[in-house]
């Protein structure tokens, strides 16, 4: 091959080297991706009757539920195929063979990059298209997404090169496997830990910072590999994002250059030898100290001395170890003494920079008028439930002088509070005079971390200009409703959380009530139908059930819930009131209604209710729940009708045929007469029925017609006896 | 053609020119054959061919052989005259070291019977000795 | 040709070549000898691009080889330590070096595995160690390169193939006029096969020199002179140029650099009553060469 830059030769001939590692892991991904899907099919084959199971709704399958063995291939696959290749460098006469050869220095790494990366393509490719192909055949599982699909793809791809490069730079800069794998582990590590250490630090100084937000570029939003990693234990959505694309492509870029540079100079005698000069070697080996030594220095500024002492002498027992590890040679011990000093000298650079930071972020003491808005931000968790108010609160920008003057003038009591109380890490809240109780039950769980404090905290990005500081603060309940009843005056918010999120088609569910794949345009239609009815009702209304959620009762409420995003993790849960939403709450009754009565085998089971009651093993048993609301303007009432579960000719043998008659009853007369729905009087049937061949659970609402006589029926109040069974 | 001892002290250049000037002298070259190419010699006795051509190109300097670019080389027209008149002139030595030897003790009949046997290539005894 | 000026290699912790400087020029074949770690392998590397000189350079027909893809097409480098690729077989090797060497003779190559009865096609870790060598060597010498470099691979091969070896090169030598760098410990083995030789020694060229020339100008002289010569030493050999001066009793034995036509002639005048002369051994040459140097000649 003519070709300065890439040879075909060395190229396939990478690929046949990593054909074994390819076709092993082709079959292990493969299996891996087919494996889970089949063990639903075979587990829901065997509840055949009863397909249609809480556990089968069609759950958002987005790019990352789908394709779920890419980042695996991506974080491990990587690394072990760019090893396999790279460490034949490692080996003299191949360096020299390779070398002695027509070929540049840059076509060898070239070639054998490009070899990586197409077995890792192909596994990538092979993965993710049976993923989909096999989810595709069964859409009564998954509900297959394939939004953000070219975002990720390309997250994925970029991720691959940059765990490649990072192993590319550090194989061309040591000579050992050993020395390899512990360079590219402190390429990857090093920058991160430090900073990471440096920032935990200045934040347990300063409180009021607020972590992830004072170096974003730490936060797994960024650091594509760190983020697919927590991503596969959970599910981060920040994925879907041009921040790791970007942040991915530069370092590829800078390592990818790197690493042609070094490989370049990489002298032949390098192989074999754990680096090519005591330089680099030493750097090696302090970086590698540094990382313990640098925990033993936190520890030891936290006051848990005797803890730091002892990484201290981990990080001698490291520095040591590393140097024999990699150069079997004892005399080198003596040699490498003296690099110690640079370890120390670092830690003394970290513990310079911790108080650099602290001190900057302790002075930051801004005077109201100076500050043109505010936000208030929420991220101190990471639980996504009921994120969607938080979404609107942090977008909202506040310009209020009032508001901006009380968090500019908290910010600064509390900094004048901390700085007498000396910056501890924990605060007792009882000292501080100006903070009163206040109950907790009123604010949702993210504005108060728990039930002990008597105060809240918030977190507020300050703007000036075009620098935003994030800071978090603390108020009382008083100042805290100031802020909340601007936001409740401002547009923009209330528009925002007045607007649901964009749902991601086949995730809907309810919670009560079984719904499949079949179900998924009609609930669609069903939140649209909401939307209108909260703009109707108005902001108030709405955001008190938003901040309440459900009432409990399942006959006058149901929690309607969707994803929002394509990797299926950012769940929206929303309550339906039947006196609040009457109209989207009529047509989740029709819904489960229409359902019930389609299937006839359901309908079936239940007429024959009383013949099954009366076997010895009957488990047939059934709760409904009433709702009546009688116009005259009376508190609505909560009945209940429940079943005996008894065979024998007893007390409750009467009650219990007198409740399957009420129910066959209810259910016939609402079909025959094809009563309307009313959101007024309402009826929850959750039961459990069953036939010689079944059994059946269901749930669903049965429209009630006005004026009937619910006492008569054997209907009491839902009340203490709630949880009696007959024996 | 040529036998050429490797590991003999005298250097296999040399054996070359001697062994050629050999086979013209005693007639097995006649003026005008063609000597053997310096691929085919260095393949057939595994000697370097830039020693053969070192070899063929002094014989060239000292006449005895004539090299035609692109032919090969060929025992020049007056190369046996040249070997016996060589030969001859080294008479002299002949004459000075019989005299010599005679001057020592060693007897004329001694003389001619040695002269005998150097040319006849056998020994009193009837053995052949290689000359 | 291929140069080396000046040509140094520095290793951690010692220099491998200091400051040589050597020719090869086409149509030769060039030996190279010297004991362990003289080296010998670091000056074929650095000849044939493995290596990166330290300091001057190493070049063919004016250019730097080093990551000099047109230079190196013309090198063909058969180390000591062979590597081939894991689960290669001949024939993919071969493939191999037919995109990369553009005078790749599949003929040549199919001839002489055949030759040698070397199985193309099976995996060249089941071959034995000498066969390993031979195919490698085959394959060598089927790039049909410019100079081709054998780093003491002779040592490993037996008689018969190193004949077989030598027979290929000369060709090559008269058809293409291309050359060959054979190193090796045995002076022997380089004697008859080569033209020109290198002797190193620690990293330094002790001298590099035609063989013709060393064999035919470098003998041994026996001479002595009739009793009433009396005593004398060497300088009554004003005129020649001796390496070596040894007299016991009335017999000297000396080692002469010259032109030995001329040295008998001077010497003759003299009037001896004895006066023999002996052509050296290479091994002799090298020995002398060296003690006058101040070193001794070892090689092990």
């Amino acid at each position: 091959m003519k070709n300065k830059l890439f040879s075909r030769g060395i190229y396939t001939e990478g690929l046949r080297r990593l054909r074994v590692f390819g076709l092993i892991l082709a079959a292990v991904g493969l299996l891996a991706e087919i494996a889970p899907p089949m063990v639903i099919k075979m587990e829901a084959a065997k509840y055949a009757a009863n397909s249609l199971n809480d556990s089968y709704i069609p759950g958002a399958s987005g790019f990352f539920a789908t394709c779920y063995v890419l980042p695996a291939i991506v974080l491990l696959v990587v690394p072990l195929m760019t090893l396999v290749l790279f460490s034949s460098f490692n080996r003299r006469a191949y360096c020299d063979f390779c070398h002695s050869l027509p070929y540049t220095r840059s076509c060898i790494f070239i070639s054998n990059v490009a070899a990586v990366m197409t077995w890792v393509l192909g596994l990538m490719v092979l993965c993710g298209a049976s993923g989909i192909l096999i989810r595709i055949a069964m859409p009564e599982f998954f509900a297959l997404s394939f939004t953000g699909y070219g975002m990720y793809i390309l997250t994925e791809i970029l991720t691959a090169l940059y765990v490649c490069f990072t192993v590319t730079l550090a194989a061309s800069l040591t000579g050992t496997v050993f020395s390899n794998i512990t360079l590219a582990a402190l390429i990857f590590s090093f920058p991160r830990i430090m900073v990471w250490l440096v920032t935990q630090q200045i934040n347990e100084n300063m409180p009021l910072l607020c972590g992830n937000l004072y170096t974003p570029i730490l936060s797994p939003r960024y650091n594509p590999v760190v983020a697919l990693f927590y991503n596969t234990f959970d599910s981060d959505r920040t994925l879907n994002d041009w921040g790791p694309i970007i942040y991915a492509a530069v370092i590829c870029v800078l390592y990818a250059g790197l690493s042609l540079f070094f490989f370049n100079r990489r002298k032949s005698e390098t192989a074999g030898q754990p680096a090519p000069g005591r330089i680099t070697q030493a750097v090696v080996r302090i970086a590698l100290t540094m990382i313990p030594s640098a925990f033993g220095t936190v520890l030891i500024i936290n006051g848990e001395t005797a803890l730091g002492i002892v990484m201290y002498i981990l990080a001698l027992i490291a520095y040591f170890a590393y140097e024999i590890l990699s150069t079997l040679k004892w005399k080198n011990l003596l040699r490498s003494l003296p690099a110690i000093a640079a370890v120390v000298v670092l830690n003394f650079v970290l513990v310079g920079a911790i108080f650099a930071g602290t001190y900057f972020a302790k002075s930051y003491r801004p005077d109201a008028d100076s500050i043109d808005s505010v936000r208030i931000v929420d991220l101190t968790d990471n639980s996504n439930t009921e994120n969607y108010p938080n979404n609107a609160i942090s977008k909202v920008k506040i310009t209020d002088r009032s508001v901006i003057e009380l968090v500019t003038t908290t910010l600064n009591n509390n900094l004048e509070y901390y700085e007498k109380r000396g910056f501890l890490p924990y605060v007792d809240p009882d000292d501080y005079e100006n903070f009163k109780s206040i109950t907790s039950s009123a604010y949702p769980d993210r504005y108060v971390n728990n039930n002990e404090k008597t105060f809240t905290e918030i977190t507020v990005a300050f703007r000036e200009g075009a620098v935003t500081r994030y800071r978090k603060i603390i108020l009382t309940k008083d100042e805290f409703n100031i802020i909340t009843e601007h936001l409740s005056k401002n547009e923009s918010y209330r528009n925002a959380v007045m607007t649901l999120p964009e749902p991601v088609n086949g995730t809907f569910g309810l919670y009560g009530i079984d719904t499949d794949s079949d179900d998924q345009d009609e609930l669609e239609e069903i939140l649209e139908t909401l939307q209108d009815e909260i703009f109707d009702v108005g902001f108030e209304k709405w955001y008190t059930r938003l901040v309440f959620g459900a009432t409990g009762g399942y006959s006058d409420s149901i929690t309607m819930y969707y994803s929002a995003d394509a990797s299926g993790t950012y769940e929206v849960r929303l309550t339906v009131t039947a006196d609040e939403y009457p109209e989207t709450f009529k047509k989740i009754c029709e819904l489960s209604w229409n359902k019930a009565t389609g299937d006839l085998e359901l309908m079936k089971a239940i007429e024959n209710i009383p013949e099954g009651s009366k076997s010895e093993s009957a488990s047939c048993w059934w709760n409904i729940y009433a709702y009546v609301k009688d116009g005259s303007g009376e508190e609505a009432q909560h009945l209940w009708l429940y079943s005996y579960s008894t065979s024998t000719e007893d007390e409750y043998y009467d009650k219990q045929m007198n409740s399957a008659e009420t129910l066959i009853k209810l259910i016939d007369d609402a079909a025959v007469n094809e009563t309307e729905f009313s959101a007024d009087s309402v009826a929850y049937f959750e039961m459990n029925v069953e036939t010689d061949e079944n059994s059946y659970f269901r749930c669903f609402y049965v429209p009630v017609p006005k004026g009937f006589d619910f006492e008569e029926a054997g209907f009491t109040e839902e009340g203490d006896d709630m949880y009696y069974y007959a024996d | 053609m040529l036998q050429i001892d490797v590991l003999s002290r005298v250097p296999v250049y040399e054996q070359i020119i001697d062994q050629i000037e050999t086979l013209i002298a005693t007639g097995a070259m006649e003026a005008g054959d063609q000597l053997p190419s310096v691929r085919g010699l260095s393949v057939e006795i595994l000697v370097n061919p830039n020693t053969i051509q070192k070899a063929y190109t002094e014989l060239d300097n000292l006449g005895i052989v004539t090299s035609v670019p692109g032919r090969g080389c060929f025992v020049s027209q007056n190369a046996p005259e040249m070997l016996r008149r060589r030969g001859t002139e080294s008479l002299s030595e002949l004459y000075a070291l019989a005299k010599r030897l005679h001057s020592l003790g060693v007897r004329a009949e001694e003389l001619h019977q040695t002269i005998d046997e150097a040319v006849s290539g056998k020994t009193a005894d009837g053995t052949g000795k290689e000359g | 040709m291929i140069t080396a000026e000046n040509l140094t290699k520095k290793f951690s912790d010692m220099t491998a070549l200091d400051s040589i400087n050597c020719a090869i020029e086409k149509g030769c074949i060039y030996g190279m000898v010297g004991s362990n770690g003289s080296g010998k392998s670091t000056l074929l590397r650095l000849l044939s691009g493995v290596y990166k000189p330290d300091g001057g350079r190493a070049m063919l027909d004016g250019e730097d080889i080093y990551e000099n893809t047109k230079a190196k097409a013309n090198i063909a480098f058969v180390p000591d330590e062979l590597y081939y690729p894991a689960g290669a077989t001949m024939d993919r090797v071969a493939a191999m070096y037919r995109s990369l060497y553009p005078g790749f003779d599949d003929t040549r190559y199919k001839e002489l595995a055949r030759d040698l009865n070397l199985n193309r096609s099976k995996t060249l870790s089941t071959f034995s160690k000498g066969m390993r060598r031979q195919a490698m060597t085959v394959l060598a010498l089927a790039t049909k390169p410019q100079y081709i470099f054998f780093d003491e691979t002779f040592d490993g091969l037996d008689p018969v193939m190193r004949n077989y070896v030598k027979r290929l090169i000369c060709m090559d030598v008269v058809d293409r006029g291309a050359s060959a760098v054979i190193t090796s410990h045995s002076l022997r083995e380089l004697e008859d096969t080569c033209d020109q030789l290198a002797l190193l020694h620690k990293g330094g060229l002790v001298f590099e020199s035609d063989i013709q020339n060393l064999r035919t100008t470098r003998f041994k002289i026996q001479i002595a002179f009739s009793g009433d010569a009396g005593d004398y030493g060497p300088e009554k050999f004003s005129g020649i140029e001796l390496v070596r001066f040894q007299k016991h009793g009335s017999v000297v034995n000396m080692i002469v650099k010259g032109d030995r036509d001329e040295t008998v002639a001077k010497l003759s005048a003299m009037n001896p009553v004895i006066l023999d002369v002996l052509p050296l051994t290479l091994e002799e040459v090298f020995t002398y060469e060296m003690e006058a140097l101040g070193y001794s000649f070892e090689l092990d």
